[in-house]
């Protein structure tokens, strides 16, 4: 529990967490708070935000802040969901290819090249128009081409675990493959797959944002990209409606900001040797001697 | 041969296997799965079925698998992408006709990110703790995480009324003269090209201040300090000569993904460049131009990530060993 006490003396990374978790707690809890229904109208359109309507109305006349709150419900669930799939997939990936090397290594390395290669958001508009547009869908073209750097970042870590003792140790005890794996690779490497999923969350968020305004979106349900969509196909521009067009945009770089920040540090935190200063505070006199040119 | 001539022969090969990986990759993904060209113009109700064959034979479809492939990577190899459903063009007039749009705005929004988000960058380092580095560190990080599309009707709300919103021309200006027809254009083209360099500057921000700060720690540079040379020629001329390799590497990638990222700017904007395309592409079903952007995509991405390694392996001859 080293790295948990490590991880709450950084004020950042709390941060991140609270963002993350206040996120997920309204999404979870959505149904109770909507003020109003976000299926019929409760003001009139394009009301500005009041007592009543706190962030005021959509063209429709409902209620942003519903609309925000429901919206919040899908597009974390997509997040994590997606994230899920991305890391189940690039953990297995890269467990395998760092533990097994050789043929295997070569081989998902190939791989993942060239997953990383394609530009994502035109393959995922491709495969979101031929699969479809449910939330489903959606999850499974965001999570089978996020899982690259998962991959990469996971792989590198097993490599060094693998030359650590307590593996050779227990190899030579007869333990197999399988068991090393489960008992000694991936306790290791579980932090890192935590946080590479809330890495991802944030990718899969911006990316669920940018289906939906291409008109991809799941149209049954609410996230905060087919509010920006409906807010921008609606003429909320000409209209003057800030209102309905600024807080899911705030929700999706809040969320995105708090996973990049718990992501980084418990990465940081994992490797300590990257938060390093080179140069200190004040003018630029000699850096730390630390080993830094790996590349 | 030298290593480094040998370093880039191992590079082309690579960038020529996942060109053709892609260019298959693609088959599969446009012939092999559900929902095929001729299933969705068929799906027209009353459509006889004598019209489907028709249809099937007119797009190849009836023949066998292998026989399509074979047939498709001819035709590719003329430069033949297909006919688009939507307006029954060659593909490739309309995607070269688009890409030329994009590739105006979408260059100059990224050599303006690429210019501020420089100097920024060498600012924030100079200083690595201040309050103008913590400042500027997180401004860029908090542009980074907006989404571009909000980022752009943000701007359409404070500027429309000022600057024109849509579009790349205003279609009711006859008989203008060249001066004219170019302010027109630039004026267009300020919102969008903003937008892409807001959505870039921040990576570019942060990319420079970290390895402006790793050279400022180098040897040289502190043998430049005791020289008593000035902090602007230290900082400029010493370190950032050194720190400028990530930033060409960067530059690099980030040159194939715009024309991949500006999707989203060009759907704000209107602008009939090849995001648009893809879009229009996206909702008529128009499955050939779709291939025939995702193939270009994908194939100037790959092209640009040989063309990063090529300028890597010149401007440091350590990457070839």
């Amino acid at each position: 529990m080293r790295l948990a006490r490590a991880l709450l003396h950084r004020p950042t990374i709390v941060a991140g967490i609270v963002i993350v978790m206040l996120f997920t707690v309204v999404a979870l809890l959505a149904p109770v708070l909507e003020p109003y229904s976000v299926k019929s109208a409760s003001g009139e359109p394009f009301a500005p935000p009041s007592a009543t309507h706190w962030l005021g109305t959509d063209d429709a006349g409902v209620d942003m802040l519903s609309l925000v709150i429901a919206g919040a419900q899908n597009s974390m669930l997509v997040g994590f969901a997606a994230a899920f799939v991305a890391v189940l997939i690039g953990g297995t990936l890269g467990i395998f290819a760092g533990y097994k090397g050789n043929w295997g290594e070569t081989t998902v390395t190939g791989v993942t090249d060239f997953f990383l290669v394609i530009p994502a958001l035109p393959l995922m508009i491709v495969l979101a128009a031929l699969f479809g547009q449910t939330i489903y869908h959606i999850v499974l073209v965001i999570g089978l081409l996020s899982w690259m750097s998962v991959t990469y970042v996971v792989r590198a870590q097993v490599h060094t675990l693998k030359e650590r003792g307590f593996v050779g140790r227990a190899r030579s005890l007869g333990a197999g493959d399988f068991f090393i794996v489960r008992r000694h690779i991936l306790p290791h490497v579980a932090p890192l797959l935590v946080a590479q999923t809330v890495l991802t969350v944030a990718s899969a968020v911006f990316f669920e944002a940018a289906l939906a305004f291409i008109g991809l979106g799941d149209p049954a349900r609410v996230s905060w990209g087919t509010i920006i969509e409906n807010a921008f196909l609606h003429s909320a521009v000409s209209a003057g409606a800030w209102w309905a067009i600024v807080p899911p945009g705030i929700c999706i770089a809040l969320v995105v900001l708090g996973s990049f920040l718990v992501g980084q540090g418990v990465e940081e935190a994992m490797n300590p040797r990257l938060g390093s200063a080179h140069v200190s505070p004040k003018s630029f006199s000699l850096r730390r001697a630390t080993a830094k040119d790996e590349a | 041969m030298s290593k480094r001539q040998k370093f880039i022969l191992r590079r082309a090969g690579s960038a020529l296997v996942i060109a053709f990986i892609t260019i298959t990759f693609s088959f599969v993904l446009f012939r092999a799965l559900p929902g095929d060209a001729a299933s969705n113009l068929s799906r027209v109700p009353n459509m006889p079925k004598e019209a489907q064959a028709a249809l099937r034979a007119q797009f190849g479809i009836d023949k066998p698998l292998t026989t399509q492939y074979l047939l498709y990577l001819k035709e590719l190899a003329r430069g033949d992408l297909g006919v688009s459903f939507q307006d029954q063009q060659p593909v490739l007039d309309n995607v070269l006709r688009t890409i030329r749009n994009t590739v105006v705005m979408v260059g100059i929004g990224t050599v303006v990110a690429i210019l501020v988000g420089t100097l920024i960058g060498v600012t924030a380092a100079y200083r690595q703790g201040s309050a103008r580095d913590r400042v500027i560190t997180g401004a860029a990080m908090v542009i980074y995480s907006l989404p571009v599309q909000w980022v752009g009707l943000l701007l359409l709300v404070w500027f429309a009324g000022w600057l024109p919103t849509s579009g790349m021309s205003d279609p009711y200006l006859f008989d203008a003269g060249f001066l004219e027809t170019f302010v027109d254009r630039a004026r267009h083209m300020i919102l969008p090209a903003t937008c892409v360099a807001l959505m870039l500057f921040g990576s570019f921000a942060l990319v420079v201040r970290s390895s402006q700060l790793e050279a400022l720690g180098d040897d040289h540079v502190l043998t430049a300090r005791a020289k008593g040379y000035r902090n602007r020629r230290v900082v400029w001329r010493e370190a950032f000569r050194s720190a400028m390799l990530p930033l060409v590497t960067l530059s690099t990638l980030t040159l194939g993904w715009v024309i991949a990222g500006t999707i989203l700017v060009e759907s704000v904007f209107t602008w009939p460049g090849i995001g648009q395309a893809t879009v229009q592409a996206v909702a008529a079903r128009d499955y050939p131009l779709l291939q025939g952007i995702f193939l270009l995509v994908t194939i100037s991405v790959v092209g640009f990530n040989f063309l990063g390694d090529v300028l890597h392996s010149v401007l440091d001859p350590r990457v070839a060993e």
